[in-house]
């Protein structure tokens, strides 16, 4: 007879697969962050400038597509998709995902009714056109009139939604690499840093566009010290998180993790965009595209590198 | 930068590579590697039966799991970083005052493929023979490389309408 002794329900005798998550869900990860990042900057302009054309106002009209593009391959990841409609039938205050997809939804209306307000100084056609259909006329008003709380409600919920996407993995206690408390933090300013190169990308102004580059440093450069942190909480934590670790210190990861995730992926941007700053002529979307690559990339290699690593050996 | 600060660079990164690699630099094996990756996307199948492109790809074997393609890598980054700390980086292409630059492209696509087939024959490029070989002071690439030079001058009269 074989023994097998273990204090956790996910092993290979009761779930035969493990290793399940493959591009959905990093793409998700990415989007969730991203939009939430959009959010965050859009509800931040608002709340500092009202409403008036600024590049991170404008770009709230895209936050709904993004996510549904998200939340699209969410749903492709689904083994059961017809029972997706069951996560609204309840709400677990323990389950991240619970979480998720309260937060997911209360996104869209309060999103919404951000760019509904803001439409009129940065978006005007599609004012004129939704001026033209009367029955959104008090839907409008209402937005305008409440700006600023909705803009705070944005708010809290872009800060949730890039939280919980880390914390979506930091929860599974089965996955060293991911069991960190970092990660919520981590996930978070990844989102910021990618959604403020999308929004420099998109900004007209250069005043503006420079802002966003600086704040984009910034971010980055927090980045890799919660990277740094989350290294040596591991290293310095029990048994099983320094074995975790040593997948980017010297074991199978360690290349696409310094090479892509931190050289290419953080350095090379953040140093693309401090000679951006110094003003060396640069062609506009590169130190964006290279940030938004990298926060693609480095979703890739967190489910990857939590879906490798494990308290039991099996 | 100066060209011959340059070159002394090179010394230097070709003499650390050898320090910390054991081996010199190169350059057309990373583009070999990226080829045979494509081709097992297309057909693992015809990778697996070719001899040649079995050593590299056969299996669940990554071809670019190899240094080289890391240098390639680091090549074109650091290319980007100088371009862009001197101010150069900027979508651009240089052709002789004589041809469009479609038809740049079109001949640099072709002295490409010409070198890349060159270079597999003779199991190596130019920055192989000419750094790696030359720094190591072996004859053969010495030999080689000043016919490389030879070949290129006499070629160069009947493509010259290209540049001039």
């Amino acid at each position: 007879m074989h023994e097998f002794i273990t204090t956790q329900k996910l092993n290979h005798l009761i779930d035969p697969v493990l290793h399940i998550w493959q591009w959905q869900i990093p793409v998700y990860l990415f989007i969730g962050g991203l939009t939430a990042g959009l959010m965050i900057l859009g509800a931040v302009s608002v709340l500092r400038d009202k409403a008036r054309p600024t590049a991170p106002q404008k770009l709230l009209l895209f936050i709904l597509p993004i996510l549904a593009v998200g939340m699209f391959t969410l749903f492709l990841d689904l083994e059961h998709k017809v029972n997706v409609w069951r996560f609204y039938t309840t709400f677990r205050v323990t389950s991240p995902m619970s979480w998720g997809s309260w937060i997911l939804l209360c996104v869209v209306p309060v999103s919404l009714l951000l760019l509904l307000g803001t439409m009129a100084e940065n978006w005007p056609e599609l004012q004129t056109w939704v001026e033209k259909r009367r029955r959104f006329d008090a839907l409008v008003q209402f937005a305008r009139q409440r700006l600023k709380p909705i803009a705070g409600v944005t708010l809290v919920l872009g800060f949730a939604l890039g939280i919980y996407t880390g914390i979506l993995l930091s929860a599974y206690g089965a996955r060293p690499f991911w069991n960190t408390s970092v990660l919520g933090l981590l996930f978070l300013v990844s989102g910021l840093s990618s959604a403020a190169a999308l929004v420099q990308w998109a900004s007209k102004s250069e005043a503006e566009a420079h802002f966003y580059t600086l704040l984009d440093v910034g971010l980055i450069a927090g980045e890799l010290l919660l990277i740094g942190l989350m290294l040596i909480g591991m290293v310095s934590g029990p048994a099983r998180q320094q074995s975790a670790a040593t997948l980017v210190l010297g074991g199978p990861l360690t290349v696409f993790f310094w090479v892509f995730v931190v050289m290419l992926g953080l350095l090379l941007p953040v140093l693309l965009e401090i000679f951006h700053l110094k003003g060396r002529p640069l062609p506009r979307f590169l130190a964006p595209a290279l940030v938004l690559a990298g926060g693609l990339i480095f979703r890739f290699f967190i489910v990857e590198a939590g879906q490798i690593t494990t308290w039991i050996s099996y | 930068m100066s060209p011959y600060l340059a070159g002394i660079g090179l010394g230097v990164v070709l003499l650390l590579a050898f320090l910390i690699s054991g081996r010199g630099l190169g350059a057309s094996g990373a583009i070999m590697r990226t080829v045979v990756q494509a081709e097992k996307v297309v057909s693992q199948a015809h990778v697996d039966q070719n001899f040649y492109l079995s050593k590299y790809g056969k299996g669940d074997q990554n071809p670019w799991d190899n240094w080289l393609v890391l240098l390639a890598l680091g090549v074109l980054t650091g290319g980007m970083i100088s371009g862009a700390m001197s101010g150069r980086l900027r979508k651009q292409i240089n052709h002789g005052p004589q041809i469009s630059p479609r038809k740049r492209l079109l001949f640099a696509m072709l002295g490409g493929a010409l070198f890349g087939f060159g270079a597999r024959l003779a199991r190596g490029c130019t920055s192989g023979v000419a750094l790696s070989g030359g720094a190591s002071m072996a004859a053969g690439s010495w030999i080689t490389m000043l016919c490389i030079f030879a070949g290129a001058y006499a070629m160069a009269w009947f493509v010259r309408r290209l540049w001039i």
